[in-house]
């Protein structure tokens, strides 16, 4: 795949991409948009490569959370030395539409509250089968875990999700 | 795919919250772009860090070794000379026989009768 192809399939992938990074970034979103970077540039320099043991979407989703993970070490190990996080310079894309963004935000607040009490593994098993429209044997190849310990998750978190969203209703 | 059916209501929610980042979310080549000029500041400051730490501690060193140098060396005696309790001990009757040598007079002043000497053999 030359560097231009691979380039077009990012960005049609990249909406769901920043999703799962947010999920990954426990709803940082300066942290996401550093993950993505950093995901992007991998791909694109050839550090990662696609071998085709699952689809590409999956391929994908797999190196942002292992992106994700990485900068999650080098902040805390950051953090443990005392070196503070420089102020951003880049300022957020200045672009989301108000009005999309307005849409169901109540809906989206419940829904992300209720995400952030969930284990990390529910959690991310909800996001991959909801969210990014994975099977859960995609999830769980992604997760790297037995398809039986991803259906229990999948269960758990299901059940638990319900009730922390029931609680929500009026 | 695995949702089922009666997933739906939770299906709905994801895919509003879907929507709603897909909408939010950065441009493409902005995060492409995104990150450079940041990580060149902080690779700056820690640089600049590190630089610092350097020059303090060799400073830190030349200016204790100047300090050494010119601090005049020696030692006081007094200080260092100790006298142990139990020192009268070592006063024994004859004790200054120990620490001097004994005199044994010198040839000038010895005294040999040379005109008794016989030659006994021929």
């Amino acid at each position: 795949m030359t560097r231009d192809e691979l380039l077009r399939q990012l960005e049609v992938l990249h909406p769901d991409c920043f999703g799962w990074a947010l999920s990954c970034c426990d709803g940082d979103r300066e942290e996401a948009e550093d993950v993505l970077h950093t995901a992007y540039t991998t791909i694109l320099d050839g550090r990662a490569q696609f071998n085709g043991r699952s689809s590409s979407r999956t391929w994908l989703l797999g190196v942002i959370r292992m992106t994700a993970r990485a900068h999650r070490r080098r902040r805390l190990l950051r953090w443990l030395r005392w070196e503070r996080p420089l102020g951003t310079t880049d300022s957020p894309d200045p672009s989301p539409d108000p009005a999309a963004v307005a849409e169901g935000a109540d809906e989206k607040a419940q829904l992300t509250g209720a995400l952030a009490k969930l284990p990390g593994r529910q959690r991310e098993l909800l996001h991959l089968v909801f969210y990014q429209e994975l099977s859960i044997s995609e999830a769980a190849d992604l997760l790297a875990i037995s398809i039986g310990t991803a259906r229990t998750h999948y269960e758990r978190g299901k059940q638990r999700l319900r009730e922390l969203l029931g609680a929500h209703r009026p | 795919m695995s949702q089922q059916p009666d997933d739906k209501d939770l299906a709905d929610r994801f895919a509003a919250m879907r929507r709603a980042e897909g909408a939010a979310a950065p441009a493409f080549a902005n995060v492409t772009a995104r990150g450079t000029r940041q990580r060149s500041l902080r690779t700056s400051f820690t640089l600049g860090l590190a630089a610092a730490a350097v020059a303090t501690i060799v400073i830190g060193v030349l200016s204790s070794r100047d300090r050494n140098e010119r601090a005049p060396v020696g030692i006081d005696l007094r200080a260092a000379s100790w006298t142990a309790p139990t020192d009268f001990l070592l006063d024994t009757p004859g004790h200054w026989m120990l620490r001097d040598l004994p005199e044994i007079a010198s040839p000038a002043s010895m005294q040999f009768d040379t005109t008794s000497y016989r030659r006994t053999s021929s």
